[in-house]
């Protein structure tokens, strides 16, 4: 059965553009990603995530 | 501006995160039922908690429906949302860093989206609310609890000014009028509204955004001087040697057609 982790991967898109995102897992256990990233290419911007949590903050938001 | 005050917001909730977690208002058991039992749910739900700041809402929804996304603009909430899920057994809410006016979904998902005592924090209230009607499905509803100012535009101002001072990055207290034609304007249409209120003390309520001592003693001094003629709409008063007063809330919920 697919976890909500594995569906918010799924549905995820780029808060700007809204395109797909492309994921880079690097590090992950049986229940979760839990460091990565996100790739836009449309806007060729990165989406890290840390700690398992995604951070989807536009660029300009983010510190 | 519209950076700047998220920016400020960020700073605000990172810093008093603690003490955001402890208030009495956001974790009232009676209140999160409230708003939990408008929304009627079947337990198939997909739910986007917006603001979801430490979780209370989501918590609340989260054995009624199939799943919970919390998104929030400070980190320092989410841990804070995701140890409090994980002590209680929930396994179906997650969590991720993110803006109300940019959401990272592509299509309609949720079937329900919410946001509990943050709308006044949003800079951008009508983009805001058009971005969480642009990710419901049709038939999903939204729904907004806050504090709502006084119908009374001085009594609305006045109350205005004082949050200012306490929390640089509350933007407004709307009216429950003016709430409800925001949500219109976003192409919802109100199919149901509570209304509550919650007593707060106002050296604890003070404490809890700690603003500068500076602002403390002028909101000190106009709740003081609102208590004659209720020119603050927050029914100021004192009672056993403190300084209390009301904050009016509504629930709205809005259907997106």
């Amino acid at each position: 059965m697919k976890t909500v982790k594995h569906e918010l991967m799924e549905i995820l898109c780029c808060p700007m553009c809204k395109s797909d995102l492309v994921l880079t897992v690097d590090e992950e256990n049986d229940k979760e990603i839990i460091s990565g990233s996100l790739f836009c290419d449309k806007c060729n911007e990165h989406y890290p995530i840390e700690d398992g949590i995604p951070n989807m903050l536009p660029p300009d938001l983010r510190e | 501006m519209n950076t700047y005050s998220k920016k400020v917001a960020v700073e605000q909730f990172g810093r008093r995160s603690n003490a955001y977690a402890a208030c009495g208002t956001l974790m009232d058991q009676t209140d999160l039922d409230t708003v939990v039992g408008l929304l009627d749910l079947k337990g198939d739900e997909n739910v986007l908690d917006v603001a979801t700041g430490t979780g209370y809402l989501a918590m609340a929804l989260a054995p009624h429906v199939k799943w919970v996304i919390g998104i929030d603009i400070t980190p320092r909430m989410l841990e804070l949302a995701i140890l409090a899920a994980r002590e209680g057994g929930l396994d179906n809410i997650e969590n991720l860093v993110g803006d109300v006016e940019h959401l990272p979904f592509c299509e309609p998902e949720f079937d329900v989206v919410s946001a509990r005592f943050s709308f006044h924090h949003f800079p951008a209230p009508l983009e805001s609310l058009s971005e969480m009607a642009r990710v419901l499905r049709p038939g999903g509803r939204l729904v907004i609890e806050d504090m709502v100012s006084s119908e009374d535009a001085a009594k609305s101002e006045y109350q205005n000014i004082m949050e200012n001072l306490r929390d640089p990055s509350h933007i407004k207290h709307y009216r429950a009028s003016e709430l409800e034609h925001m949500m219109r304007e976003a192409g919802l249409e109100v199919v149901c509204r509570a209304g509550g209120g919650s007593d707060f003390d106002l050296e604890h309520w003070l404490e809890m955004a700690d603003p500068p001592a500076g602002n403390m003693e002028r909101i000190r001094k106009m709740m003081r001087a609102s208590m004659e003629g209720d020119l603050s709409g927050l029914n100021v008063r004192v009672e056993e040697g403190r300084v209390v007063f009301t904050y009016a809330t509504a629930i709205v919920v809005a259907r997106k057609g």
